[in-house]
C-alpha cells in the first residue's frame, strides 16, 4: 500500500471550519431551496403552464378593455337641420363625446336614398304617423333606444310649446332613482368573480406545486439519494429547502398572475368600482395562501417519504384532494353562516376568508383570527410531517401509511 | 483510523447487527465481505448516521465521530443514489455544495473528476443518458469531490468490468491513500486482489478480522510439492493430509511443521524434487473457512 501521498488536493474544511478558499459557502437549507427551484424553473412543463396561464391572462385582460372600450358609431342621414339637432341631443344625453355609442348627423336631401348608396348607416325621418329610423338590413338597439328618447322628448316639448307649458314643469317629479333594501348587487357579483379567480389560484397552485414536493421526495428516496444527503447535512434543513423552494416559486407564480390581474384591472378604463377592495383583499389572500400552502406542503412532503412507488402517490393524495377540492366548492358555492364558520378552518380558510371580505367587510379581529388559525396549523403539521419525513424517508421496504409512520423509531 | 465499536441494530426481535466491533486502518482498503443478510449494508448505514444504532459507536482518531465529522466523509450507498434525471455536473456540484464547499469549488472540483473519468463531455448529459458503468464513475466522483476524511462505500465496483475496476481503484490509492477506506462487495476475487485489510461478517457478527497478510499467515499453511514421476505415494506419509494429487503434483496439509522436512527427504530419496512450496490460503478461501 502506497503511503506517499496524503490528499491530493488540500481539505476543504466545510461550515464550522475555516472559510473556504474561494466564494462564499452557503448553509445547507439554501442550496437546497436554490437547486430545487432551478431544478423546478426549468422543467418544460412549469414553464409551459406558467407561459400559457400568464397568455390567458393577458389575453382576458386585452379581450376585457377591447370590449369595454369599443365604440359603436353610426352615421345618421337626416332630411333637416332641425332633425340633426334632435341627432345631437340624443348624443348629449347618450354621454357625450366619452359615450359608447356616437352618432353623427348629416343632412341629406333623399336621408333613405343614402342609406341605401351606405353614405349614411341610419336615415331618420318624419313620416305622416310619427317618426321612423331606417337602417340597411338593421337597427342597432342602442341608437334605437337614445334616438327613440330624444324624438319623444322633442315631440312633447313640441306639443307642451303649443299648449304654452313648458318642458320643465311638464316632466316635474317625473325622474326614477334606484335604491336597494339588502346588499349591493354589483359587489356581490365582483366577489363571485374575484373569488372564483382566488379559489382556482389556490387549488391550481397546490395540485401544481404541491405533487411535485411529494414527488421529489420519493425520488429521491427510490434512488437513495436522501441517503448521502441524510450523510451529509441535517434532514430537517432538506424538508426546509424544498418547502421554502415550492413556496417562493408558487408565490412568485401567483403574484405575476394576481399582478397581471390587478393592472388589468387599475389600468382598464371601465370603471368597475372596487379596486381598493380586491387590491387589500389579495394581500390577505397571499397571507392565506401562504398558511394553506405550508400545510399542504408539509403532508406532500410526509407522503411522499412514506411512498414506496409512484403508485403509492396516488392513493396517499386521496385525502388532500378531497380537502381542496371541498375548498374550490367552498369558495365557490357556500354562503351566509357556514360561510363564516368555513371561513375559520384552516386550508379552507385560505379561500373562504378572502371571498368573505370580497362580499362584505368583516371585522378585522376575525380576519386576524383566521390567519392565525391557519399558522397555527402550519407550525404543527410542518412539525409533525417533518418527523414523518425524516423517519420514512430513510425507510427500506414498502410503503408505509400515517400510524405505521408515526410510529416509527430512530 | 476509524473505529467501530460494539454497533447493534435491532428489529423487531431479530438482532441484524450484533456488538460488531472491527478497525478501518488509515491507508489501507477494508474490504467488508459477507454473506447476503450478514449486516453489511446496516452496518455502514449506521456509520454514516443514515440509521440510527441500538447501541455502540464509531471513533474517529480516537474522538467520537460527530454529524460535522461525517459530513466530509464520502458515502456510497446500496443500489448508489443520485438523480437520474439530473445532469451530470449538476448534481454533483449541488452535493458538493451541501459537504460544505462554495459553488465554485464545488463545480471546479466535479468537472476535474469528470476529466479525470473521461466524461468530460458528458457533464451536461443526465445521469440516466450515461452506461452504467459511467453512471457508476459519476457516483464515486461524487463520494470523492469533497476530499474526504473517510470513505465508506457499499459495493462500489458492482457493474463495473475489471479494467474500470482498475483504474477506479488506481484512483481511490492515488488520492486516499491518507484516509481510512471500507468497501463491501460480494465478488470475493476482487476483495482478493484489492483489500489491504479484511473484516468478514456473518449474521451480524464479526467472524474474521485483520491485515490481509496476517490473516492469510494464520490460516492453515499448505505445501505444494511436485515430484517425478509420480506423486501418489505422499498418502502414505504419516502426519500428512493429501488435498489433491494430480500425477506429478501434490497438495498437502501437514500436522506441524516438522512434517515438512520428513517429507522433502522421502521425495528426494524417491526420485526428483521439482518444487516444494508453501501455498497462503487466499482471503477468499479464508472467507469460506471462516464463513462454513
Amino acid at each position: 500500500m502506497s503511503t506517499q501521498t496524503s490528499l491530493s488536493t488540500p481539505p476543504e474544511t466545510g461550515r464550522g471550519g475555516a472559510a473556504a478558499p474561494r466564494g462564499e459557502v452557503r448553509p445547507p437549507w439554501l442550496v437546497v431551496m436554490l437547486h430545487q427551484i432551478s431544478v423546478t424553473v426549468r422543467r418544460r412543463a412549469f414553464l409551459v403552464s406558467t407561459a400559457i396561464t400568464a397568455l390567458i391572462i393577458v389575453a382576458g385582460v386585452v379581450a376585457f378593455s377591447l370590449l369595454s372600450t369599443k365604440v359603436e358609431s353610426y352615421t345618421v342621414a337626416v332630411p333637416s337641420q332641425e332633425i340633426a339637432t334632435i341627432v345631437s341631443e340624443a348624443q348629449a344625453t347618450a354621454g357625450g363625446e366619452a359615450a359608447k355609442l356616437q352618432l353623427s348627423a348629416q343632412v341629406e336631401s333623399d336621408p333613405i336614398a343614402a342609406v341605401r348608396d351606405k353614405g349614411a348607416d341610419l336615415a331618420l325621418t318624419r313620416t305622416a304617423e310619427g317618426w321612423s329610423l331606417t337602417g340597411r338590413d338593421s337597427v342597432p338597439t342602442s341608437a334605437q333606444a337614445v334616438l327613440g328618447q330624444a324624438v319623444e322628448r322633442a315631440t312633447i316639448q313640441e306639443h307642451a310649446g303649443a299648449t304654452g307649458t313648458d318642458w320643465a314643469s311638464l316632466t316635474a317629479g317625473s325622474q326614477l332613482s334606484a335604491h336597494l333594501l339588502e346588499g349591493d348587487a354589483q359587489r356581490t357579483a365582483m366577489a363571485a368573480a374575484v373569488g372564483y379567480v382566488f379559489a382556482m389560484l389556490f387549488y391550481l397552485a397546490s395540485i401544481l406545486f404541491g405533487m411535485p414536493i411529494a414527488t421529489s421526495v420519493l425520488q429521491e428516496k427510490a434512488s437513495r439519494v436522501v441517503e448521502i444527503l441524510a450523510a451529509t447535512i441535517p434532514l430537517r434543513q432538506l424538508l426546509a429547502g424544498k418547502i421554502l423552494a415550492s413556496m417562493i416559486v408558487s408565490v412568485l407564480q401567483l403574484a405575476l398572475y394576481v399582478g397581471v390581474g390587478l393592472l388589468a384591472l387599475v389600468l382598464s378604463p371601465a370603471d368597475l368600482g372596487f379596486t381598493g377592495v380586491i387590491v387589500s383583499t389579495a394581500g390577505w389572500f397571499l397571507a392565506f395562501f401562504v398558511a394553506g400552502f405550508l400545510i399542504l406542503a408539509a403532508v406532500y412532503a410526509a407522503i411522499g417519504a412514506m411512498a414506496h412507488r409512484g403508485e403509492d402517490l396516488q392513493s396517499a393524495q386521496v385525502p388532500i384532494m378531497v380537502v381542496l377540492v371541498g375548498t374550490l366548492v367552498a369558495g365557490l358555492a357556500a354562503k351566509g353562516q357556514a360561510l363564516v364558520v368555513l371561513s375559520f378552518i384552516p386550508v379552507v380558510s385560505s379561500v373562504t376568508m378572502p371571498v368573505r371580505m370580497l362580499q362584505s367587510d368583516v371585522p378585522w379581529w376575525q380576519t386576524a383570527l383566521a390567519l392565525a388559525l391557519s399558522l397555527a396549523t402550519a407550525f404543527l403539521l410542518v412539525r409533525v410531517g417533518g418527523k414523518v419525513f425524516r423517519l420514512a424517508v430513510l425507510h427500506t421496504g414498502g410503503a408505509l401509511n400515517w400510524k405505521q409512520a408515526l410510529a416509527l423509531k430512530d | 483510523m476509524l473505529s467501530v465499536r460494539g454497533l447493534t441494530r435491532r428489529y423487531g426481535d431479530t438482532t441484524v447487527v450484533d456488538h460488531v466491533s472491527f478497525d478501518i486502518p488509515t491507508g489501507m482498503m477494508t474490504g467488508f465481505v459477507g454473506a447476503n443478510g450478514a449486516g453489511k449494508t446496516t452496518t455502514m448505514r449506521m456509520i454514516m448516521g443514515v440509521l440510527a444504532a441500538h447501541a455502540g459507536e464509531v471513533a474517529l482518531d480516537g474522538g467520537p465521530l460527530t454529524r460535522e465529522l461525517r459530513a466530509t466523509f464520502g458515502y456510497i450507498p446500496e443500489e448508489r443514489g443520485l438523480y437520474p434525471d439530473q445532469p451530470v455536473l449538476d448534481q454533483l456540484g449541488y452535493l458538493g455544495e451541501l459537504h460544505g464547499m462554495s459553488r465554485r469549488a464545488a463545480l471546479s472540483a466535479s468537472a476535474e473528476l469528470l476529466e479525470r473519468f473521461d466524461l468530460g463531455d458528458k457533464a451536461k448529459a443526465k445521469l440516466d443518458s450515461l452506461s452504467l458503468g459511467n453512471q457508476q464513475r459519476v457516483q464515486i466522483a461524487a463520494a470523492l469531490l469533497h476530499s474526504p476524511r473517510a470513505l465508506i462505500l457499499d459495493e462500489p465496483f458492482s457493474g463495473l468490468d475489471p479494467d474500470a475496476v482498475d483504474s477506479m481503484v488506481d484512483l481511490l490509492r492515488e488520492r486516499c491513500s491518507g484516509i481510512p477506506i471500507l468497501f463491501s462487495s460480494h465478488q470475493l476475487d476482487l476483495v482478493d486482489r484489492l483489500c489491504d485489510h479484511l473484516v468478514v461478517l456473518q449474521a451480524g457478527r464479526v467472524v474474521a478480522e485483520g491485515d490481509a497478510d496476517e490473516l492469510r499467515e494464520a490460516g492453515q499453511a499448505r505445501h505444494r510439492l511436485v515430484t517425478l514421476p509420480d506423486a501418489g505415494w505422499v498418502r502414505s506419509l504419516p502426519g500428512v493430509t493429501v488435498l489433491d494429487v494430480d500425477g506429478p503434483s501434490a497438495l498437502v496439509e501437514l500436522a506441524d511443521e516438522s512434517t515438512a522436512g520428513a517429507l522433502a527427504a522421502e521425495a528426494v530419496r524417491r526420485g526428483e524434487l521439482h518444487e516444494f512450496t508453501r501455498v497462503l490460503p487466499s482471503l477468499s478461501e479464508i472467507f469460506r473457512e471462516v464463513t462454513r
